[in-house]
Formats: structure tokens, sequence, C-alpha cells
């Protein structure tokens, strides 16, 4: 053993520049696996304990399911009781409000008023300091109508210590009232005694008693909630998902003491929020995850194609050592020896160089996680997380990835006789063993994955769910998940066997890549599906692409020589290309497995590329569509904090008489509220239409997911259901649907149809006729449906379902989207038990279409005009007070929502060009490798009278046609995918060409240097000595 | 036109010139070889025979000395000079073949045409032609990995010949073969040499071959040393 290690040793020092070019190349790999996992670890880890932090040494937090405010019962009894073992409790009073701006004339600003209680606790909270003396601020001692608010509202409001200001609230009845109050103080800071200050500059500080009387309820001494901290915890960032239950518990029994009449919930702030947290951010790392997958098979396939090369190239040296006695394990322990070596050098440069794309990387998440809507990221320093598992994880995948993919090129050097490699006559390579036998592997692989595949479909259909299946499937998704694991398996499967039965070989190997790319768009559809219910399938979606992009590669692959012979007959057309064509096109496919592994390499990764960068655009594109859709021609708002005086409206003809580029103004009452967060319908007797009935799931409001839902949504059940009523759980409704229906594909399909009107029915002399217009999750709908809802008398109001939601008529969506939103005649809305606001916003249609600058400058010049009228203005309010308005277009408000997917499909596509910029170096390397292999070949071609540049041009030629292969394998994929993708949501997919052009460009030029420097290095050796060349 | 298509004047060849390993390969060689000529160039390994053939062939450049092939000097050529004349009047037969694998008997012969500029379809008409001369008709689509030593040999001169050269350079033709399958490739050579006027410069150990050729030259230690 120790002459193999010496041996292995000798030929290392021998073959440096071999060895540290595949070392550099399994670095190349590494890297990625590390700089994915440094960045999953720091974003999840920073992520996380920003967000956390910020909540202090809050723990629970109590608040009331049934009423907003409650009374202030709490300190009596438990902090007497509990206060060793709770660190505070504290009853907390948070309101929102806004505030008057006087500069624009206008209210701009959602402050939260709050307050301190008496009980006030600095050790828990901190304390207030005013920024002018630095003292601490006692709020308790503010008059009724002081307030203390941050430096930065008082800067944004253009006010200072004295100064008053308005402050816009709701009576108990929902009518708007205005309070005017002194600024007594402006704070420097809050010091809440704790890490995590979120320092929100948008809170207003009043005493108890002066928040109390502005709240709307007639309850004595109103609060909004608790919140209470655990001593336990001050070591440990987290109580414990049992302590916090626990706490959770106890805290529940104790105030139901206090609070016979109101329904309580606690919610564990650290633990409840941690999970949300995980869930969230798990969501976006197992995407990245996922992705740095596909861009490490990436990696794979260039160490598997530079490891062939390497036994490529010592294939008569291994011949020579076995015809001189050499034992086949003595070879095996010195190319594992090789290898192992590789690996561990790969590991370590891996490693480095993964930690400092990571770091540069790092920057970009910050950024992105900043943009996703937590500005507080931006401000806080990004540690980079590199876990230990990191380092140890790096080396031994490059052993194993060194291994593993040496064994592929080391099984087909078995195959080839060691007479014809001594006698230097080897016969193509067959995937034969020495005694003739094929080779075992294709068929232990394959027949793994088929196996895995046939036991998967198997326990479906003994469990009695095979398929989709209109009887009694239990959860559809996952069962689509299932099986289109096991047809990706199968799918895998015939790909390998195709290597054991050659005379089936081409067939299988179509059928496999077929049934691959088919299952491209089922797993698309389970991924949407899953995330329509609020789930997330992205390993599903993901594993769709691999398929995607290993099918396009499988028929590409097996079509080779059919592609390179027509490429061969357009190189004939050319004087200078015929020669050079016929080297380039017979030498890709001599050696076809390098060649599938060259162009699969760029395929994985511009299929990436090619599918983020054409889904942004299409995203981008996509949703501005759907929006003009939802806008009907309407290009702005106009809006108001305080409603217009209905009596005196002529504000719509004076905006008209102004401005020549407005056509139409659509005045709309909005803020209605239903007496519940969501809708009740009523299964009409005549239509038989039971997709109504579904209307009722789509609620916003906290569930209980253990709950029994009743069925039937009748009226009746209302009430049962209202807690149990979620969007996540409308799984269970349509399950519910399909029992009741027995028909599962008219569920399924109707549950796809998203409708939009183009115009705006906002009048209508048929009240009970006319169409409503529902958010578009209401996917059970059809146009012409019967939707019924309570009035006010309790009686169901029947109204035909006109179409989706066209017009979303507040801007609560940026906060709260899934709310539904109604458009309804205001005679209708008169008949429900909803309390209206009166009207705040005017639509307007311009002229300009589209055009976001025209519409955008007419915005300001309404805003300016409307701001700028005097005092008997027609849009004052009840109290004679004109507030002013604003103008905004739509697609700002739009913007806001998509910015978010935005901002992480940039941080996605900057992640993949670095595997981009990895698979270009490989290629360099390869391609010198693949060059200096040829140097005798090189010299055949000098002698039969091929030029320098000719010699170059072949290499070219042959390097160019995997590349472009590799480019278009990787744009229709990518596109492919993007389009499926597209499609299941309604847009058109929009290509991003000049993005494409660039990506085109880059791989054109990588490989023509890729190309050109090894060939034309290789084409100045004289031929005579290039002859002479044995490898 | 002189009836010398080679001559050789003064050809001195150093590999590693100025180094202290060079080596000086051949030390004034001068010869001249007439049309129509079969010559065979015979010496002890490592005397310079490959040398002159490779410098003779276009394939090297002498350090000094003239190489003149149908009265043309070709040791001043640069490299797409020499390139093109090469591709246009020299033909090479090597001791291994140097077929490429990767394409077979046909598309071997047809790349030196094809090389040349010639349309596809009429270098595929001279290479078919050309390999039932040499009786491999019934070979043209196989990979040359699938032909025997012979086979590969008579695909090698087809391929040599199929640009009609003025000369045809061999590198131990038959050292990679058999027997009697070197007598077939010799009896091939011959009928080349009379039947086209062909002149041929063989480089070879064997005596038998040496036989066959119309003139042996000898080398030694980088001179002629007889004929």
């Amino acid at each position: 053993m120790l002459y193999v290690i010496k041996q292995s040793l000798k030929v290392i020092s021998r073959r440096k520049r071999n060895f540290v070019l595949t070392s550099f190349v399994v670095a190349l790999g590494i890297s990625l696996v590390v700089q994915t996992q440094i960045l999953e670890g720091t974003i999840e880890r920073n992520y996380k304990d920003i967000m956390i932090e910020s909540f202090g040494n809050t723990d629970l937090i109590v608040y009331s399911v049934n009423q907003i405010y409650f009374p202030q019962n709490v300190s009596t009894t438990l902090i007497q009781e509990y206060a060793i073992e709770f660190e505070g409790i504290f009853p907390q009073i948070s309101y929102s409000i806004n505030t008057y701006y006087p500069e624009k004339g206008q209210f701009e600003q959602n402050v939260a008023l709050e307050t301190i209680g008496t009980d006030f606790n600095t050790t828990f909270w901190g304390g207030i300091y005013s920024n002018s003396s630095n003292q601490e601020i006692d709020i308790s001692l503010l008059g009724n109508e002081e307030i203390v608010i941050s430096p930065e509202l008082a800067n944004s409001l253009k006010t200072n210590i004295g100064s008053q200001i308005t402050i816009n609230l709701l009576d108990e009845y929902g009518n708007p009232f205005y309070h005017n109050v002194t600024i007594k103080e402006i704070y420097d800071y809050i010091d809440y005694g704790r890490t995590g200050d979120p320092n929100d500059f948008r809170r207003v500080f009043m005493s108890e008693k002066a928040v109390q009387s502005l709240i709307p309820t007639t309850i004595d001494n109103p609060i909004t909630n608790i919140v209470i901290g655990i001593e336990d915890h001050v070591d440990t960032p987290f109580l414990g998902r049992e302590k916090s239950d626990e706490a959770k518990e106890l805290v529940q029994s104790v105030l139901t003491q206090d609070y016979p009449d109101y329904m309580l919930e606690v919610y564990s702030i650290r633990e409840d929020s941690r999970e949300n947290l995980e869930e969230g951010v798990s969501g976006f790392t197992s995407i990245f995850q996922m992705f740095g997958i596909v861009v490490v098979i990436a990696g794979l396939l260039l160490i598997t194609n530079i490891q062939l090369m390497n036994m490529e190239e010592r294939e008569q040296q291994i011949g020579m050592l076995r015809a001189i006695g050499a034992k086949k394990r003595e070879i095996f322990f010195s190319y594992a020896i090789e290898t192992i070596l590789i690996g561990v050098l790969g590991g370590i440069f891996g490693l480095l160089l993964g930690i400092g794309i990571g770091v540069w990387l790092n920057g970009i998440s910050r950024d992105m996680l900043s943009a996703m809507g937590n500005p507080e990221i931006s401000k806080s320093i990004f540690d980079i997380v590199v876990e230990p598992d990191t380092l140890i994880l790096s080396i031994i995948a490059a052993v194993v990835l060194s291994v593993v993919t040496g064994m592929v090129p080391a099984l087909r050097a078995r195959g080839i006789s060691i007479i014809e490699i001594v006698r230097g006559t080897k016969t193509k390579t067959k995937t034969t063993t020495l005694n003739g036998k094929r080779p075992l592997w294709p068929f232990l692989i394959g027949g793994l994955f088929i196996f895995l595949g046939l036991t998967t479909l198997i326990d479906l259909i003994q469990t009695g769910h095979p398929f989709y299946s209109p009887e009694g499937f239990r959860n559809i998704e996952e069962e689509a998940a299932r099986n289109f694991e096991a047809l990706f398996y199968i799918g895998l499967g015939i790909i390998f066997l195709s290597f054991r039965f050659q005379r089936y070989r081409r067939a299988s190997l179509s059928i496999g890549g077929l049934l691959l790319i088919s299952l491209t768009i089922w797993g698309f559809q389970i991924a949407i599906d899953w995330a329509n219910e609020g789930g997330n399938a992205n390993n599903i979606a993901i594993t769709g692409l691999l398929a995607a992009v290993i099918g396009a590669t499988t028929i590409v692959g097996t079509n080779l020589e059919s592609l390179t012979a027509q490429l061969r007959k357009g190189f004939t057309l050319s004087k200078r290309t015929r020669a050079t064509g016929l080297v380039a096109t017979r030498y890709i496919n001599a050696r076809k497995s390098r060649a599938v592994l060259t162009f699969a390499t760029f395929a994985v990764i511009l299929s990436l590329n090619f599918f983020i960068g054409s889904y942004a655009e299409t995203q981008i594109t996509g949703s501005s569509h759907t929006w003009e859709q939802y806008m009907s021609g309407v290009s702005l708002v106009v809006e108001s904090q305080t409603p217009f005086n209905l009596s005196k409206l002529d504000y719509p003809e004076t905006l008209q008489n102004e401005f020549d580029e407005i056509k139409q103004i659509y005045p709309l009452e909005v803020g209605m509220i239903l007496p519940f967060d969501g809708a009740i319908s009523e299964i009409s007797p005549e239509e038989d239409i039971f997709y109504s009935k579904l209307v009722a799931i789509n609620c916003s409001t906290f569930i209980n997911e253990e709950e029994e839902v009743l069925f039937p949504f009748t009226f009746e059940n209302m009430l049962a259901n209202y807690s149990t009523l979620s969007m996540i759980n409308r799984l269970k409704y349509r399950e519910a649907a399909v029992e009741e229906s027995k028909n599962f594909w008219q569920v399924f399909l109707n549950g796809k149809k998203i409708h939009r009107e183009t115009k705006l029915p906002v009048d209508s002399d048929n009240p009970n006729g006319l169409p409503i217009f529902l958010g578009e999750r209401l996917y059970f709908l059809e146009i012409g449906d019967i939707v019924s809802f309570p009035a006010s008398n309790g009686s169901l109001i029947e109204m035909i379902y006109g179409g989706s939601m066209n017009y979303f008529p507040s801007f609560d969506m940026r906060i709260n989207e899934f709310t539904i939103g109604i458009i309804v005649s205001s005679e209708i809305a008169s008949q429900f038990s909803i309390q209206g606001y009166g009207i705040k916003e005017f639509l307007i249609e311009t002229t300009n279409g589209y055009e976001y600058d025209k519409n955008k400058a007419l915005s300001g010049k309404i805003e300016e005009f409307s701001n700028s009228q005097s005092s008997e203005s027609l849009l004052t309010i009840g109290d004679g007070t004109f507030y002013g308005i604003t103008a905004h277009h739509l697609w700002d408000v739009f913007y806001h929502s998509y910015a978010t997917n935005a901002n992480a499909l940039n941080f996605l596509q900057t992640f993949i060009a670095t595997g981009l910029i990895i698979g270009v170096i490989g290629l360099l390397v390869v391609s010198h490798r693949s060059v200096k292999e040829r140097k005798r070949e090189i010299g055949m071609l000098r002698s039969v009278g091929f030029s320098k540049k000719a010699v170059s041009l072949a290499v070219l030629l042959e390097l160019l046609f995997l590349g472009i292969l590799g480019f278009l394998v990787g744009f229709l994929t990518g596109n492919y995918l993007a389009w499926v993708f597209a499609d299941l949501v309604n847009w058109n997919l929009v290509i991003p060409w000049v993005q494409v052009s660039l990506y085109g460009i880059f791989i054109i030029g990588s490989v023509v240097i890729a190309a050109l420097i090894p060939g034309w290095l290789a084409a100045r050796i004289p031929p005579s000595e290039a002859l002479r060349y044995h490898g | 036109m002189t009836d010398d298509i080679l001559i050789l004047e003064d050809l001195h060849k150093i590999y590693g010139e100025g180094t202290p390993n060079s080596v000086h390969a051949l030390r004034g060689i001068n010869l001249k070889i007439k049309r129509g000529e079969m010559v065979a160039i015979m010496g002890p390994s490592g005397c310079g025979k490959t040398t002159m053939l490779n410098i003779c062939g276009g394939l090297d450049i002498p350090t000094s000395g003239s190489v003149k092939i149908n009265g043309v000097d070709i040791s001043t050529y640069n490299d797409t000079q020499m390139t093109n004349f090469r591709r246009d009047n020299i033909g090479y037969v090597f001791q291994l073949f140097n077929l490429f694998d990767y394409m077979n008997a046909q598309e071997n012969v047809m790349i030196p045409l094809l090389a040349q500029g010639m349309s596809y379809s009429e270098a595929t008409r001279r290479a078919t032609m050309i390999l039932r001369e040499v009786g491999l008709g019934d070979r043209l689509y196989q990979a040359p990995s699938e032909l025997s030593g012979g086979q590969q040999q008579r695909v090698a001169v087809s391929r040599a010949l199929v640009t009609h050269p003025v000369l045809i350079m061999g590198d131990e033709p038959t050292g990679d073969l058999d027997s009697i399958t070197s007598e077939d490739i010799m009896d091939m050579f011959r009928r080349i040499n009379t039947d086209n006027n062909q002149t041929l410069i063989l480089v070879t150990h064997s005596k038998w071959i040496g036989d066959q050729c119309d003139r042996i030259i000898y080398l030694r230690d980088g001179r002629v040393v007889g004929e």
C-alpha cells in the first residue's frame, strides 16, 4: 500500500498543473455550496436576531378577540399575585391616528397614539428622555391637551415645542372628529431598558387619562392590550416553546377571572413571532437553497467533466500499469488517494472562495431583506455567519464530490481493453466491462429510482389516492406532490437504465426526457396551488425546474448526432468552415459525454438565469397589465383622510373644468365595514350553484385550525364558523365542496378561473341586479352566481356576482391586501349592517391612458390645485374645515406590493450570476485541458494543411456550438418554466431581450476566449513537435 | 523545369540552439531527388531521418540551408505559406497512421481536400474513388478503430494521395504492420510510383523496404553517408 501511496504522490508531483487545475474546479463547485450555506445561515440568524430583538423584554401580549378595547382591570389581581414570577405586567393603549401636516395642508402621517400606564416600571420599560433637558419625561404629568412627539415627527410636521397640531380620530360611531393638541416636549430617545429599541419615530405620547378620553368607547379606563415580561428568560433570548405555552395558559386562566365576558387571546410574541419569522425566512431560504442545489449540480457536472478528462488522459498509463502487473485494486487506491487529495485541496480553496463570495453577496442580501419590509436591517451590522458545520461540510463535500465524480470516469476506464490501450488503438469506449458484461451501476442507480417511484405510487394506490381522483382525496397538493415525485423518480430511473440496455437506449432516453419535461408543468401547478393555500412547495417547483433541464439535456444529448449533422451541412456552405466544421462536429460526437456535460453545465445555470430574468420581467409587465385591468381605465385616485361634504359635492365638476386631461371622475363611498371579516352566501335553490357558498371562506381573521368548520355556509352557521374561517384552510372547504358536489374536476377547473371586467360599473338602475365585485381570491365564483349577504335586518340580500375585483377602493391593500373589497351602489350599501364613512375617494380616468409620466404630472397638478382652494372650498367636511387631499397614481400604490418580490428576484439573479461566472471559469479550464490533450491531433491537422487559424477555428466552432447549445437549452427551459408560471397566473410571458442579448454576448465572448487562447497556443507548436506528443 | 523535384543544400537543424542541451540533428545535408523516384532513407535511430523528412515536408523548418521543392525554396516560407504549400504539395503517411479516430475512412480522406476549399460533394466523390482504388470501397463509413492496421494504413495512403501531391513522405509506413500487410502497402506504393510517376520518400529501418525503392540514402549522425 505504501508503494501505491508513493506512486500516487509521484503522479501528483509530476502532473502538478493538472492536479491544481482539477482542485480548482472542485473549489469552484464547493464555493457554491459554501456561499449557499453562509448566506442561508447569515440571513436566517441576522434577520431573526433583528426582528426578535425589536420586541425587547416583552414575552406575552394579551388582547381581546371580540372587542377592540377592554377595561383596565388587570392591575388589581395579576400584578399582586404574580409580580414575582413576571417581570412586568402592563396595560397598554395603542391607538392609530392621523396628524395634520400644515406644510402641505393635508393629513399624512399614520401615527400611533400611545401612553404609558401609571404603573410604569422603568426596569421593564425604561424611560422617555427630553431632547432639550435630557431629563426623563413623566408622561403621567402631561395635561389632557399635551403631547410628546419624536424629533423626526416634529421635523416632518414642521412644528416645534409649544405648537398646536391637529389629530384626527373616530368616535364610537365611526364619525371623524378633530382634536387640537399642544406639543409639550420632543423626546430624544426612548430607553426601553432592553436591547432592540424599535425607536419608532411615529409615536405620539399622551397621558393615560387623555388617551382614554379620546378612545371611541364607552368602557371606563379602556386599554388595547396587556404586555407581559417574564423574568426567567433574562439570560436566554427565548423562553422556549414549552415554557411559553405554560405561561400563556397561566395568563389565560388568571385573566379570565378579571375578564369573564371577554374573549382574550394570549400571544407569545417571542416564540410565536420566532415561529412566524422562521416560517417567513425559511420560505425564502428554501427557494435559495433549492437554487443553490441546482447551481451545485452545475458544479458537479463541471467536476465530472474534468475528472473524465483526467481519466481519459491517463488511460494509457493505467493500461501500461495493468500490463506490467498492477492490480485493479492498486490502481483504484492510487486513483482514490489522488482524488481525495484533489478534494481536500479543492475543499480548502472552495471554502475560502465561498467565504469571499459570501461576504460580497451578504451586503446584497441585507439590502434585499431591508427592502422586503424591514428597514431596520439596513441600519444593522449584518454579521457573516460561518457555521463550524460549513467548514467540515465543505471539505467532506469536496472529497465526496471528487470521489463520486471520479468514479464515473474510473468505471468507464474499466471497460477499455488493456491491449488496445497499450497498442494505442483504443476503440470507442463502450459501456461494457472488460469481460464483455454490461456495467452494473446504471442498473443499480436506475433501479433505485424506479423502485422509489414505484413504491411511492404503490403507497398512493394502496391508500386509495393514486392520482387526482374524484373520490375522497385527502389533500390535493400533497398527493399531487407525491405523484409528481414518483414520476420524477421513474423518469430519472428510465434515463439511468438506458445506459444498461443499449438496444433501447435512444428510445428510453427520449421517453425519460419527455416525461421529465412534461412533469414541469405539473410541478409548477402544484407549487402555485400550495402557494395559494398559504403553503410552501418551492421544492416541487425547483424539482420541476430540474426536471425540465435534465429532460431537455437528455433529449438534446440523445439527438446530438442529428444536431451536429445538420450543423455540418451548414458548415459545408462556406469554404472556410468546410474542413473545420467537419472536425468540430465529429469531435463533439466522439466525446459525447464531455460535450453533454459542457453544454449541460451552461444549460443548468442559464435556465435559472433566464427563468428568473423572464419571470421578473413578466411579473413587472404582467402585474402592470393586471393592474391596468383592475384600474378599468382609472389611473389616479384623489383621497382625503376626512370624508368630503356630500351636500356640497361639486368637486368633480370643478376638477373637470380645470383639467382637460380628466375624462371621467367616479366618486366612491368607501370604508364600508361588514359585520365580520368575510362574507356569507346562500345557495340559490333555483340555480343550485354550490360555488357561491365558498365565498364565506375568504377571511383574514386569526383562526384556530383545529376547530371544525360547519357546512354548508349558511347564515345559521355563520357565527360558529366565524372564528374558524381562514384562507390558509381553504383546502378544507374545497374538500368539503367536492364531497358535496361529487365532482372534483368541476371544482378544480372552476377554481382556476379568474374573471376581470374592463369597465367599472359604479352605477346601476337595478340595485338588486347590480354586479358586485369581489377579490380575485374567490376563485369559485362564476360570473352570474348568486351571492347573498346579511342585511342589517338579518335578512339575506341576493346579488349577482359580476366578476373579480376591478378596483380595490382602499389603500388598505398595502397592509391587508386580503381583505375583501366589494363595490356596490350606495343604495345596496344602505341595506347592509355596514358603517359607511362617506365619500373619501374619487377615481379619475384620464385621456392619457396608462402613461405613467403624464398621469403622475397630472396628479401633482390636481393636488396643488385642490389644496390651494380657499376655506370656502366645496370640499369642506362637517366642521367646515378643509384638510386637503392627496392625489396618487395608482401604479405607485401597486408598485410597493411587487417591489418586495422584485428585490428577492434580483438577489437570486445575482446569486445565480456567480454560478454563471464559475461555469465560465470552468469552461476555460475544460477547454485548456481539452486542447492540451489534442496536441498530437493538432499536429495531424497541421500536417494535412490546416493553418493555425483553421485549427483555432475548429476548436472555436466546437466550443461555440456547445456554448450556444447550452444557451439555447437554458433559454428554452428557463423561459418554458417562466411561461408555465406566468400562464398559471394568467400573465403573458415577457422575455427581457436586452438581458438575453447580454447573456448571449457574455457566453459567446467567454467561449471565444476559452477556445481561442488555448487553441492559438496549441496551433503555435510546430507540427513536427506536436506529432511526437503522446498524451 | 529541372528534373530534380527535391534539392537539399547544406541543411542544418539544431534543436534547442544556444542552450547547453542543444542537439545538432542535421549537419549539412546535400541531396537531390528526381521526379518519379522512390527513395528510401535509412540509418540508425537518432541519425536525423525523421527530422530530414519533416523539413522536406514543411512540417519543420531548418536552422540553415535551403529546401527546394519543385524549384521553390520553402526554407524561407512563413507559417501561412508553408501551410499552403504543405496542403497542396505534400502527402504524409505515418507509422501510427495518424488517422482521426472520430471520423470515418471517407472523411479522413476528405479532410485535406476540404482544407483546400473543395466542395463537400466533390471531396466526397474523390475520397470515395480513391478508397475504392485501394480496395476499401466497402469500408467508407467505418471508423479507424473498426479497421485493421493494413486497412488503416491504406486510408492514410489514400489521404496522402488524394490531393495529387508533388511528394509523398512516408515515416516508417510499415513499421506498425505485419509482414504480409507491409508487402501489400509496399505494392501499393510501388504501383503509385510507377502508374502515376509519383515521387515517394520513405524513412525506414527495413532493408526489405529499401530494396523495393529506386534509391537508398544512408544517414548517420545527421549526415548523408552513402547511397
